[in-house]
């Protein structure tokens, strides 16, 4: 007859030593993945964002083509809010509707967007889901230098991604974007965009989650947080969340 | 990343030391005021190198594993529209990259399941719930 042993537990603080030796170890293997990725490690969470925006017109039946690859095929991402948008590669998205309407929207990553109430004055979007072909690329106003920017009636919905997490100005900041660069009157019906959203990596608390639910009621706006441990949410279903009907 | 590390270390202290107030904002567990947060941290106390050890994977998570998570992502998701290598300013991420980060990923899981540390331990953004969900689980050890 066999006697089943317990099993010894492997908790840390049973075995410190271990645990340090086991930290070392995996420092050791993965150095040149971490520090091959160098200064680059912070981006990556906002390409994920970006492509999870993309991820959502595929599921719901677009067409997704990026546009303007490099030399080579690459994509080549915005990192900077300065630069002509021609330079760079972004999303074409593409459906028709059952009414036969074709609808075709541009997805960029770092694209300033013009004021819906003053001309000449602008904010960088981390994303920025606009009308195809319209993002301009001129002198503007008192500026010396030519800038690649989106008319806000252009704009169909954007997002602010934030590694972090959410706390009450944070989030409260974030209204102001939304009043002044998203013009929610004369849309028309026929497919739905994510309404503008911040894209949080971290979790909320029981006060950001009511702050949360203000913003949505307020300003007709997501806070989609814990964006870590539930990656899907931008694109799933499964995650409640307010959408808009598209710019003209 | 080192520097959010020690500013964090800092409060984590001063939390298990009952200097900070335990309460802020209304915020409440369970519908009480956690009036005793302070008594439910005490199991930090008892080895504060592990509980150091703990807060710097949990800070490593956020600023590496977490964004290599993304970037495996990414990559996968490239490769179905075909495109092999994404351009980063002046570098480039491609499968190779890709690969590399992903096993980093998977040690890193590895390495917490070894010493059955929760991921929601390690993924938990707020100071003061990663001490009391920390707290928690090394009571549940014992």
């Amino acid at each position: 007859m066999t006697v089943a042993t317990p099993r010894k537990s492997n908790a840390p603080f049973k075995d410190k030593s271990k645990l340090i030796a086991s930290i070392k170890d995996f420092l050791t293997k993965n150095s040149a993945a971490i520090s091959g990725q160098g200064a680059k490690i912070s981006e990556f969470f906002e390409m994920c964002c970006f492509n999870d925006v993309v991820e959502f017109y595929g599921k719901n039946k677009f067409t997704v083509t990026p546009q303007q690859l490099g030399k080579t095929g690459e994509f080549v991402y915005k990192l900077k809010a300065n630069g002509s948008h021609e330079k760079f590669s972004f999303f074409e998205v593409e459906k028709t509707d059952k009414s036969g309407v074709t609808w075709k929207f541009h997805i960029h990553h770092n694209l300033q967007l013009e004021c819906a109430h003053q001309t000449g004055i602008f904010y960088t979007a981390d994303i920025a889901v606009v009308s195809a072909g319209s993002v301009k690329r001129e002198k503007v106003a008192v500026y010396n230098q030519q800038r690649s920017y989106c008319p806000a009636k252009s704009v169909q919905t954007f997002f602010e991604v934030k590694h972090m997490g959410p706390f009450p100005e944070l989030l409260f900041s974030y209204t102001g974007l939304v009043v002044n660069f998203f013009v929610p009157a004369g849309r028309v019906k026929g497919v739905k965009h994510i309404a503008p959203s911040l894209l949080i990596s971290g979790n909320p608390n029981l006060h950001t989650k009511a702050i949360s639910a203000f913003v949505a009621a307020r300003f007709h706006a997501n806070i989609l947080a814990h964006l870590f441990a539930r990656p899907s949410t931008i694109y799933s279903t499964k995650y409640s969340k307010l959408f808009v009907d598209s710019a003209p | 990343m080192v520097r959010e590390y020690f500013e964090l270390l800092r409060i984590l202290e001063k939390l298990v030391d009952g200097q900070l107030p335990s309460v802020d904002d209304g915020e409440r567990k369970d519908g009480k005021r956690q009036t005793t947060f302070q008594n439910e941290l005490a199991p930090l106390k008892s080895d504060f190198q592990v509980t150091e050890l703990l807060l710097a994977l949990a800070v490593f998570y956020r600023h590496i594993i977490a964004q290599f998570e993304g970037a495996g992502r990414v990559m996968k998701r490239m490769n179905k529209l075909d495109i092999q290598v994404v351009r980063l300013g002046a570098s480039t991420l491609d499968a190779e990259a890709a690969w590399q980060m992903g096993k980093a990923v998977r040690q890193f899981y590895q390495l917490l399941g070894e010493f059955e540390v929760p991921r929601e331990i390690i993924q938990e953004h707020d100071i003061k719930r990663f001490a009391w969900l920390l707290a928690t689980y090394m009571r549940t050890q014992k």
